[in-house]
């Protein structure tokens, strides 16, 4: 039964993964920014429910939602005072990328204020804890939560992206801003909404990877590797494609770490995006890229 | 005409905008650079009686650098290191440790435990003729690059916080760290003859060479006494699924498991166990200590042995002493990381008082070379062997206790 | 020795050893690809020097010479290997890089030292950094002028006209990724001969943050940019905290998005400054640049 648990132990990390992956899919396949600073979000939705717990003492679910719209309304500021005014000049990826790492930079500095620097963790009773046996299996109930939310916050994200008029609009404007413009979409709008919706999921997944551990202000910067390498490996521009991956390699490092070797957890990872980058490039489940001319 | 003013004044203002953001950014630089030297030697928020005691008013006051890291990842520790070092300033003073009327006085300057910025700040004490000594380094990499500053220059330093073996390297480079080593192994030994344990499995962090060389100690420790070793599970720095390695861990079917990993992780060790329901006895190492650390998780770290060199309930008359002064500066007692802050500047100045009236950089560096025993400091009698401080009175096996995370005194379950 | 030119000269080594750096990734990005892998390199170069110094007693200028070959190889096969990938996958498959890069650092300890580190046991004098920065200036310039330059920089413009007009695009790349896999060695080298000691963490993600920032800001359209840039963001930092503790991360950041947006090409823009004079001669005398600086080309935008 090792096995089984091994796998599902694969599954939650990988779930929490894949939420991350596909916040930070929404932004870097839809609206092509590379933004370093998404993990810093991650850590900022942990430490919003943080606070919300501890300063004014409303039950988790309360403080959760608290605090992924802290981390939503923080990306959104991220945003407008660091890469809108790059938008607004047409300053390319490159520029982006150095903008993305003085957010990052500044914001984790801010976390570190916030924490004095030493490791919190939600108190005691505020997230359930226990651990429930099937049949030899132990499962956490944190576990549980990360498989079940990330289900349903990606589906929900998928479904909003490509079902929807706001989704398709957001896409839209990714693709081809003045295109957009022209049929009557509101860019500045659209990328406030990408930015509000994947500041929002990356700091649920926050809040998930520190469920029941104690976490410091650096803890989201792990969840911005694994990001990359899911978004890479499932595919540009799939938020499903993103999910996978994001799974895919939380099974894979839990495989390897288990029955191979843990040092080498992180040389199989990227090794599987360097693979999938030269030989699959369109990843598990990507669209077709189109270069302009 | 009107075209080229209005495009003039247009390209003029941009143009002038982008000067002025140079200009701004240039003087910047200027002022600070210049603003630099006055902070630098003086040390700051300092709790020193230098111009009170008698024996200040005859003597000097020698400078001695500090390496501070109240910012960067080993903030939280770095605070802590650097509250003990200044009680360390205070009471040295006070006590008129270093005799002929001399006083310590910190030159402290911030390096966030970053190898390249504690170099460069190194050498920039170092250039400091007026500075005799150094104290400095919780991280290993940092160390090196200071000790190849301070072997350039001749700079006596004693490394306080990195514990990987071999640091320590006379004639210059001395060592203050408690090393967990020695710590690990006696409580390897104790706590099985204490609890009559039989089997024992390992988790540790593979990719940090100091914490593997402490899971070598916890399992010479734990071999000397006769328990039988069924397996080791590895995890890495970056450590992400906790459950995973606790599962891996869990089926090795050992009485205890024995955890070696830097804080963030092993608190994350320790976690996953508890959810998990491990009934077996979890055993944690020194890297549990720290602010925060048990508020952050307390259910689970309640009861986890762990050993440490001092704590602050059961302290000798130097250690009572510490604990007090650091209360009522601070309003908290002090952890490990501050007695070790405390202690290495104890050490630097009872090696300034061989050092001579005046003491230079020659003579503090004999005088560091010829100890071979401290007494009377708050490990109790402290011996140092080829420049490593050795505090073999002094090791106890102790863990959190609930409500408040007091660390006590272990007692088997 | 006064503590004041102690530090100067010390943040000084350290700005030269990060310009190498960043000429580094300088060179990938003349011919429009961005690339994290300088600071592989750098580690292949470092721990190179490093074990043939104290392994095999070799002479230091020996083993540098050595690294530096080793690197330039290792950069052709890099970018034979990843010349397929579009530009900004290349830049990801990069970052994979560095990540493997550590991972090997870490598990082949008796090359590298492992996660305990190895001590270098050299330090290069100020006169003879400034001598290797010197060196690959010559270099470059040498470069800018010759047809690999004008190759490079047609490249970057935009690939396909390049092609067109029959410039062998993919060759071009592959030699640049070369020369940047030869000065990362050579960055690397001279980085850990100031360090004094090197472990798998110190050519890892925060010095490749530093080597793209002190490119791009320096100014990424001409080589002079990586030097300036190295030298504001590696010693401007060191001069900020002394000045102040806590916070200091946030005034960095805050100056990098400051930096970026109101000079976007960089401090050293040769567009800029062409359009400068462009207008300061008058409305009459229009010269359209011929790049823009504000853009990135191609797939960079």
């Amino acid at each position: 039964m090792l096995i089984i648990e091994q796998i599902i132990n694969g599954i939650s990390i990988g779930s929490i993964y894949a939420m991350f992956a596909v916040g930070f899919g929404i932004v870097f396949s839809t609206m092509q920014v590379l933004n370093l600073a998404q993990g810093v979000y991650a850590t900022f939705g942990a430490l919003f429910t943080y606070f919300a717990l501890t300063l004014i003492g409303v039950p988790f679910w309360l403080a959760a939602i608290l605090g992924v719209t802290g981390a939503a309304i923080l990306a959104v500021i991220a945003d407008q005072v660091a890469f809108e005014p790059l938008r607004r000049k047409n300053i390319g990826m490159l520029g982006a990328i150095i903008a993305s790492i003085g957010v990052w930079i500044a914001l984790e500095e801010v976390a570190s204020i916030l924490t004095d620097a030493t490791p919190i963790g939600f108190p005691s009773g505020s997230i359930p804890r226990e651990s429930i046996s099937i049949g030899g299996v132990s499962i956490l109930q944190t576990q549980v939560l990360a498989i079940s939310l990330s289900a349903i916050v990606i589906t929900a994200v998928y479904v909003l992206l490509h079902r929807s008029r706001v989704g398709a609009a957001i896409r839209a404007v990714g693709f081809d801003k003045s295109s957009a413009m022209i049929v009557g979409v509101n860019p500045r709008t659209m990328i406030v909404s990408a930015a509000l919706l994947s500041g929002a999921v990356t700091g649920l997944s926050g809040i998930l990877l520190v469920g029941g551990q104690s976490f410091n202000f650096t803890t989201g910067n792990v969840l911005l590797l694994q990001g990359f390498a899911a978004v890479v490996i499932g595919g540009y521009g799939s938020v499903l494609g993103a999910a996978l991956g994001g799974v895919l390699i939380g099974v894979v490092q839990t495989m390897s770490q288990s029955f191979i070797s843990s040092a080498f957890q992180d040389a199989i990872t990227f090794g599987l995006v360097l693979v999938v980058l030269l030989y699959f490039p369109r990843g598990l489940l990507g669209t077709t890229e189109t270069v302009r001319a | 005409m009107k075209s080229k003013r209005s495009l003039h004044s247009l390209t003029g203002r941009k143009r002038s905008r982008t000067a002025i953001v140079g200009l701004a950014a240039a003087l910047s630089m200027v002022l600070v650079t210049g603003c630099g030297s006055t902070d630098s030697d003086t040390s700051t928020a300092a709790p020193t009686e230098t111009s009170t005691t008698e024996e200040a008013q005859s003597g000097r006051a020698i400078n001695v650098g500090l390496l501070a890291a109240e910012t960067g990842p080993l903030a939280g520790a770095g605070g802590a290191f650097l509250s003990g070092a200044l009680i360390g300033q205070q009471l040295v003073n006070e006590t008129g440790l270093i005799g002929n009327g001399n006083t310590i006085n910190l030159v402290i300057q911030e390096a966030s435990e970053d190898p390249a910025r504690s170099a460069t700040v190194a050498a920039q004490i170092a250039a400091d003729e007026q500075n005799v000594g150094l104290v400095c380094c919780i991280l290993s990499p940092v160390a090196g690059a200071v000790s190849a500053v301070a072997n350039r220059d001749g700079l006596p330093v004693i490394l306080y916080g990195a514990t990987q073996p071999g640091l320590a390297q006379p004639p210059y480079i001395f060592r203050t760290t408690t090393m967990p080593q020695f710590a690990n192994e006696t409580l390897g030994r104790e706590l099985s003859e204490e609890t009559g344990l039989k089997s024992v499995a390992y988790i540790v962090m593979t990719d940090n060479e100091g914490i593997v060389s402490q899971s070598e100690s916890f399992k010479a420790g734990f071999a000397s006494a006769g328990v039988e070793d069924l397996g080791t599970v590895e995890i890495v720095a970056k450590q992400t699924n906790f459950a995973s390695a606790a599962t891996s861990a869990i089926a090795l079917g050992a009485e205890a498991i024995s955890i070696s990993a830097t804080q963030a992780e092993a608190v994350g060790m320790v976690a996953a166990l508890y959810d998990k329901n491990y009934d077996g006895q979890i055993i944690g190492l020194e890297t549990l200590t720290g602010v925060g650390v048990f508020d952050s998780n307390p259910d689970a770290l309640d009861k986890v042995p762990f050993p440490v060199y001092f704590l602050p309930s059961e302290v000798n008359e130097a250690g009572q002493r510490f604990v007090d002064a650091y209360n009522a500066e601070y309003g908290t007692l002090p952890d490990s990381f501050a007695a070790q802050g405390f202690n290495a500047i104890w050490v630097m100045g009872a090696a300034l008082a061989g050092a001579g009236v005046e003491p230079t950089r020659a003579s503090l560096g004999e005088s560091l070379n010829a100890l071979t025993e401290v007494p009377g400091t708050i490990y109790g009698t402290v011996k140092f062997e080829n420049g490593q401080m050795l505090a073999v009175e002094s090791v106890k096996i102790v863990s959190y206790s609930k409500p408040d995370g007091v660390i006590v005194p272990w007692i088997a379950p | 020795m006064n503590p004041q030119t102690a530090l100067a000269l010390s943040a000084l080594s350290f700005a030269i050893a990060g310009s190498v750096l960043a000429l580094s990734t300088y060179i990938a990005l003349w011919t429009g690809l961005l690339s994290f892998g300088t600071v592989a390199f750098a580690a292949l170069g470092a721990f190179t020097t490093t074990f043939l110094i104290n392994n095999m007693d070799l002479n230091f200028w020996l083993a540098l010479l050595v690294s530096v070959i080793a690197g330039g190889i290792a950069g052709l096969i890099v970018g034979k290997v990843f010349i397929k990938l579009a530009t900004h996958w290349l830049a990801l498959a990069t970052v994979a890089l560095v990540l493997i890069a550590r991972v090997l650092v870490v598990n082949f300890p008796g090359f590298t030292g492992g996660s305990g580190g190895t001590v270098v046991p050299v330090k290069l004098s100020i006169w003879e950094l400034g001598l290797l920065l010197i060196f690959v200036c010559l270099l470059l310039s040498r470069l800018a002028q010759s047809k690999f330059g004008i190759a490079a920089t047609t490249t970057r413009e935009d690939p396909q006209v390049a092609a067109s007009l029959g410039v062998p695009v993919a060759r071009v790349r592959v030699i640049a990724f070369g020369i940047s896999g030869a000065l990362g060695a050579l960055g690397g080298v001279m980085l850990s001969t100031q360090l004094g000691y090197i472990d798998a963490d110190t050519f890892f993600i925060a010095l490749s943050v530093t080597v793209i920032a002190s490119v791009v800001l320096g100014g990424a359209y001409h080589w002079a940019g990586s030097v300036v840039g190295a030298a504001v963001f590696t010693g401007l930092p060191v001069y900020i905290s002394q000045f102040m503790t806590h916070g200091q991360f946030i005034i960095n950041g805050l100056l990098l998005l400051v930096i970026i947006v109101f000079l976007p090409g960089g401090l050293i823009d040769p567009v800029r400054w062409r359009r400068w004079r462009a207008r300061r001669a008058g409305p009459g005398k229009s010269s359209q640049p011929m790049q823009s600086s504000s853009t990135d080309a191609e797939v960079l935008s």
